[in-house]
């Protein structure tokens, strides 16, 4: 077989549509019932079986261990069926009089097929199994362990809640509702991962949302044809939904509640998965990325500055070091004679040409970035203390490396900081740009730049414009985006997402 | 099939681009012969290039690169220029290049034979400055202060910008053909054994030729005219301060032509200046009355007005319009300067040129106790 | 039914704005030939009235049907005979791509004369802009709008560096050579109003006031060109005569504060609009492709117009004709077929069929 075809197999056919496995429902008989759960759990240590005899009839909660709550069981289920006085004629009254009246837990829920019943037991529910019943009690014990909430520290603010989303979705969910009081806002469940059944749930406020928006969501949702998803970033390219290759992301993710609330009251959809604390927003715009929290909760002054500053730093950190490489190697003429003649001392005294110096350098730099975030904490220090010396003093003081390069890249390397969620596309681009201006100059770097730009404007985000409110401009959208007014101002005319210049969805 | 088609294009496309384009045109900007000055002489029938450039290779405990003064020469301006990459294995580069000098004898041998370089070159800046020397040029572009030799960026700080000694002023009268082009004039002095650059004067020009060279009051009256202020000072005598040192800080001029019939047109002239006098032969006079200062005015108007009159005589006699009188009355009298722009030059020195002046004097300085 | 692109008025100008402005930004010797430029000050507006009345077709043709485009009702009223003479268009809009390509590369020759291969830019370059084509026109505009922002910009800042260094006797009475400059001057702008017939094709992509879009557009193409005019005469004097392409000059002596050499900013902001300007034309040569031969074509034509035009740039020295006087003369006649003649042809048809149909 050749490459292409193989090449086409794996990865351009498009997968066939996953069968819907048969529904298995329960029969009367307990033994049958708990040999197919064995059976189909092979055997594995973490099942649990415990036989209870009830009005002389064989039942048996079944549980997984570690995720229910032993002290719940035992006061609400246990206890109450082994000591209380079962009434009824029938197995079948019995059970339900166990049901309606003896099992004291506030949640419960009735499954009668097997698929129902390992979803229950999975999510750390007991289930309940009579024998002569076809039937079976799912209650709620759930009592696995999970991080306390606090702060996240991908986004670390200075005023405002310390609270971060964590793991369990039931958990994320309340901390919205706390924060939007609010019937409107809905919650709505479904299940992704075919192998890993992970619960996901779907956030919106009612009154705010676009049906159009929010059925796409739920189409690309139901598109998900993975057979785990064990973190928000696997539902990405599906909630992404065009199939156009675009560097930037038009899915947002935030760790702080606030933020969801803040997106979902602007007419956003909010994708919790369960399982982790990275919630996705949609739809997202390129603005939406210098955008922070803190933003709101400072003067609007500084707020416009530090905005200002953002979309400096963005700018500067892909564009530097390319104009770097190409005004020093093509268009000299455009340096000021004094740092002209920093830079042209430097290069001369150095081995490698500029654009390998500096690509040589944003390298070292990324291993070192990816080396401190994959290290164990207590060698750290050990990076910082390689990286500041090998890189910093000796490689200049040896004359491998130009001052005036090193100068650039840690300039560049501290403003991809400022907008930490776009560090992916920034990081890629440098280099990108680094090349261009190596080989074609500052005219590259101009079409490549507009390149760029063109793949940016072409981006839709569920029908919004990726780059609206800018272009296609919108006045009124200017007071979050060129400047932060006050909240006098912010709260006179609320803009939902749908809104938007350029947005081709209809409005209701 | 589509897809990978594509995707195989742009994966070969790119290599293509990155592997086959001019990779190799780019130099490291320490390969450059980075031009800060030129000096151009004429040697017989060969023009002698003198290049000042900054030296890259300077050792490591320099904090500035040195400097490096580089001669070659060839039968044409652009032969000498090649001859450079020749002599220093490095590629020139004009774009930085802040000042051209000419010797005199290849001013007045004609600018037209080699400015053309200065005019076309995409590399070259038409504000890079343009002066005439006395002598040969390579002479100021070598000077030494001590051990050092002279930027030229100094040398360019020496000429005010707004004297419009440049590319672009000289080429653009050049091309227009109303009014004559003019340079600064810088010379060598020696002083207490070490070589200062000094800005002269204002060296004049017939077309593209050297006419005649402007100093002292002269060039102090020429540099009037085009609002060049604190040039020079002029000494003024008067009766009750004795002499007193002026500068002029500012000058406005504003020329009015008439036309008079089956006669040459005439130039009505009104200079306005203000004028700082600093310094008394001696003691200031505290009890100086209005009379006394308006007595100043007087004089010093008188003295302007000489070198008004001495300046214009020499200029228009010379036939020279460096004054721009050609653009004014082009510009305020059309039709009639279509009749008489053939022979503008001719009529220049015939025509009559009416002076009034506006002196507004200021005792600047702490006055002595 | 197919989804129709749809742009606001205010893109579309900006669009419009930028592809009119990178030809006047290169404005100069090679164009004009020996006319002088400061005459051009009165072509300008006389120009501006010119273009108006072109534009009166194809803007009454767009006001009788809102929905179609000059394409569309070329197929509709002509059937057959119609798609032969959207080739026209396509020719046109071929032709402009190959004249704003052959500017670029005698630009890029004389003014710069990088040390880097022109060709390979121009191959770059085309590339990119086939990639903007192939995004289609909201891409195109919304880019359009980013650079329209930093074009104005950079053309208040030109401003405020060169308004010093005028020198108000530089400007000499208008037509004091006569009036054949204004003429040329009129020929040459009239030539490059390429975007006259593009309106045909993308004023119904667009919603909102087109009126009031089309007269702010063309007033502010042609004040703009005064303006530039006006600085370049101002601070060049007879030197801006001397020079293949005076208005980039005049931005390499302008100076603010300490920011000097703004050529390298006027250098970007003309590259990008090149980009834009080529990518606005070889999506409208797809556009054609499209009605003719269907949406698979126009994809790959775009590629191939592109490919083909990016080989020009290997025999650029062969390419003296695009920028000699016959080609300005030969443009004034194609722009005033296809954005008179036809249009004017589409409209009395049109009116005679919608007389009948009432009868």
């Amino acid at each position: 077989m050749s490459f292409i075809s193989y090449f086409k197999r794996v990865y351009l056919d498009k997968p066939k549509k996953a069968t819907v496995p048969d529904v298995r429902f329960f029969s009367e008989s307990l033994t049958e019932n708990v040999e197919f759960f064995k059976r189909e759990f092979g055997g594995s240590a973490d099942l649990s079986i415990r036989y209870i005899r009830i009005a002389d009839i064989d039942s048996a909660l079944i549980t997984i261990g570690g995720m229910v709550d032993k002290e719940t069981l035992t006061h609400s289920v246990v206890t109450p069926v082994t000591q209380s006085e079962i009434l009824g004629n029938t197995k079948k009254e019995k059970y339900e009089f166990v049901r309606d009246n003896i099992i004291s837990a506030s949640d419960q829920v009735q499954v009668s097929n097997f698929q129902d019943a390992f979803n229950m037991i999975m999510s750390g529910f007991a289930i309940f199994a009579m024998d002569g019943c076809d039937c079976m009690l799912a209650i709620g014990v759930q009592g696995f362990p999970f991080r306390s909430v606090a702060e996240p520290s991908t986004e670390v603010i200075q005023r405002g809640s310390r609270e971060g989303f964590v793991e369990p979705l039931m958990i994320n969910m309340t901390l919205i509702r706390r924060r939007l009081k609010s019937t409107k806002l809905k919650f709505e469940m479904s299940c992704v991962g075919k192998v890993s059944k992970t619960s996901v749930c779907i956030c919106y406020m009612r009154d705010k949302v676009s049906e159009d928006i929010l059925n796409k969501v739920r189409k690309c949702i139901s598109s998900v044809d993975l057979e785990t998803v064990v973190e928000s970033g696997y539902l990405m390219p599906y909630l992404e939904g065009d199939n156009d290759f675009s560097l930037f992301s038009g899915v947002g993710m935030t760790e702080r509640p606030d933020t969801v609330c803040g997106k979902i009251s602007e007419g956003r959809i909010a994708i919790i998965l369960d399982g982790t604390p990275n919630v996705l927003v949609v739809p997202y715009l390129f603005t939406e990325y210098f955008q922070h929290i803190d933003d709101y909760s400072r003067h609007p002054y500084f707020a416009t500055f530090t905005r200002w500053l953002k979309y400096m730093a963005f700018f500067l950190s892909i564009l530097l070091p390319g104009l770097y490489v190409a005004i020093s190697t093509f268009s000299p003429e455009i340096l000021p004679g004094p740092i002209f003649m920093k830079i042209a001392l430097a290069v001369g005294r150095t081995p490698f040409s500029l654009m390998t110096e500096t690509i040589m350098i944003h390298l070292i730099y990324e291993i070192m970035r990816e080396a401190g975030l994959r290290i164990p904490r207590p060698l750290g220090h050990a990076v910082s203390i390689v990286g500041a010396l090998v890189i910093g003093e000796t490689a200049v003081s040896s004359g491998l490396i130009g001052a005036p390069t090193l100068m650039v890249v840690a300039l560049t390397a501290i403003s991809s900081y400022v907008i930490p969620n776009l560090y992916e596309p920034i990081s890629i681009l440098k280099f990108v740009f680094v090349i261009v201006g190596g080989i074609f100059g500052i005219w590259g770097i101009m079409i490549v730049f507009t390149s760029v730009l063109i793949n940016l404007c072409a981006k839709n985000s569920y029908g919004v414009p990726f780059t609206s409110p800018i272009s296609p401009f919108n006045i009124l959208a200017m007071r979050d985006v060129l400047v932060r007014l006050s909240w006098n101002f912010l709260s006179r005319k609320s803009i939902k997402i749908q809104d938007l210049p350029g947005s081709e969805i209809e409005k209701q | 099939m589509k897809i990978v088609a594509r995707r195989s294009i742009l994966f070969f496309c790119t290599v293509f681009l990155i592997f086959f384009c001019g990779c190799s045109g780019g130099i490291e900007l320490h390969e450059k012969f980075i031009i800060q000055g030129i000096a151009v002489d004429k040697d017989e029938e060969k023009y002698k290039l003198t290049a000042q450039a900054y030296d890259f290779q300077t050792p490591k405990d320099e904090q500035e690169p040195n400097i490096r003064v580089v001669e070659v020469s060839g039968r044409t301006l652009l032969e000498a220029l090649d001859n450079i990459k020749k002599k220093t294995s490095l590629n020139p580069v004009y774009s930085q290049n802040m000042i051209i000098l000419m010797g005199e004898d290849v001013a007045k041998s004609g600018v037209n034979n080699f400015i053309d370089f200065f005019i076309r070159h995409c590399e070259t800046r038409p504000k890079v400055k343009l002066c005439v020397c006395s002598g040969d040029a390579s002479d100021i572009l070598k000077a030494k202060d001590g051990d050092k030799t002279l930027k030229a960026s100094n040398i360019h700080d020496l000429i005010p910008d707004e004297l419009g000694s440049d590319v672009m002023h000289f080429v653009g009268d050049v091309y227009g053909k109303i009014s004559d082009p003019y340079v600064a004039w810088l010379d060598l002095s020696e002083n207490s054994g070490s070589k200062e650059i000094v800005f002269k004067g204002v060296g004049l020009f017939h077309d593209d030729v050297l006419d005649e060279f402007l100093e002292n009051d002269d060039a102090f009256g020429f540099m009037i005219f085009k609002g060049i202020p604190n040039f020079s000072s002029c000494v003024v005598k008067n009766d009750y301060f004795g002499e007193v040192t002026c500068s002029v800080t500012n000058s406005d001029i504003k020329t009015v032509p008439e036309i008079i019939e089956n006669s040459y047109p005439v130039f009505k002239i009104n200079i306005s200046v203000d004028i700082s006098a600093f310094a008394f032969d001696s003691d200031y006079k505290t009890n100086a009355s209005e009379s006394d200062i308006k007595g100043l005015e007087k004089s010093i108007e008188a003295k302007l007005g000489s070198i008004y009159e001495s300046l214009l005589k020499k200029i228009t006699s010379a036939n020279i319009d460096a004054l721009g009188f050609g653009k004014v009355m082009r510009n305020s009298h059309p039709e009639y300067f279509k009749k008489i722009s053939d022979n503008w030059r001719n009529i220049i020195s015939k025509c009559k040129y009416e002076v009034t002046q506006d002196v507004k004097l200021s005792i600047t300085g702490k006055e002595p106790i | 039914m197919e989804k129709r692109p749809a742009i606001s008025v205010s893109q579309l100008f900006c669009l419009l704005f930028i592809s009119r402005m990178v030809v006047s930004m290169t404005y100069g010797n090679i164009l004009i030939g020996s006319s002088d430029i400061w005459d051009h000050l009165i072509s300008a507006p006389i120009s501006a009235i010119l273009a108006w009345i072109i534009l009166i077709p194809i803007y009454y043709l767009f006001v009788l049907d809102k929905k179609m485009n000059v394409l569309d009702n070329l197929q509709e009223l002509f059937g057959k005979i119609g798609l032969g003479l959207i080739i026209f268009y396509i020719l046109y809009f071929l032709l402009v791509s190959f004249h704003t390509v052959s500017v670029f590369e005698k630009f890029i020759f004389n003014a710069i004369n990088p040390p880097i291969s022109v060709p390979f830019l121009t191959i770059l370059l085309l590339f990119s802009s086939c990639y903007g084509a192939y995004k289609g026109i909201e891409a195109i505009s919304r880019a359009s709008g980013f650079i329209f922002v930093f074009m104005v910009f950079a053309m208040i800042f030109f401003l405020i560096s060169l308004i010093s260094s005028i020198e108000p006797v530089n400007y000499k009475p208008l037509m004091f050579g006569g009036t054949e400059s204004v003429f040329e001057g009129i020929k040459l702008l009239i030539s490059q109003s390429s975007c006259i017939p593009a309106m045909g094709v993308l004023l119904p992509m667009a919603k909102g006031n087109h009126k009031k879009g089309i007269i702010i557009w063309n007033s502010g193409v042609y004040l703009v060109f005064a303006a530039l005019i006006m600085l370049v005469v101002g601070t060049m004097g007879d030197f801006a005569q001397t020079q293949l392409f005076p208005v980039y000059t005049a931005a390499g002596i302008g100076k603010f504060g300490s920011f000097k050499h703004l050529d390298s900013l006027y250098l970007g902001i003309w590259i990008s609009g090149i980009f834009i300007k080529l990518s606005l034309f070889l999506m409208l040569t797809g556009e054609g492709i499209k009605k003719i031969w269907g949406e698979q074509v126009r994809k790959k034509s775009i590629l191939i117009f592109g490919f083909l035009i990016s080989l020009t740039s290997f025999f650029s020295d062969k390419l003296e004709l695009l920028s000699s006087p016959f080609m300005t003369n030969f443009l004034i006649w194609f722009l005033m077929i296809i954005s008179v003649v036809i249009p004017l042809v589409l409209i009395l048809v049109k009116l005679k069929k919608r007389r009948r149909s009432v009868i």
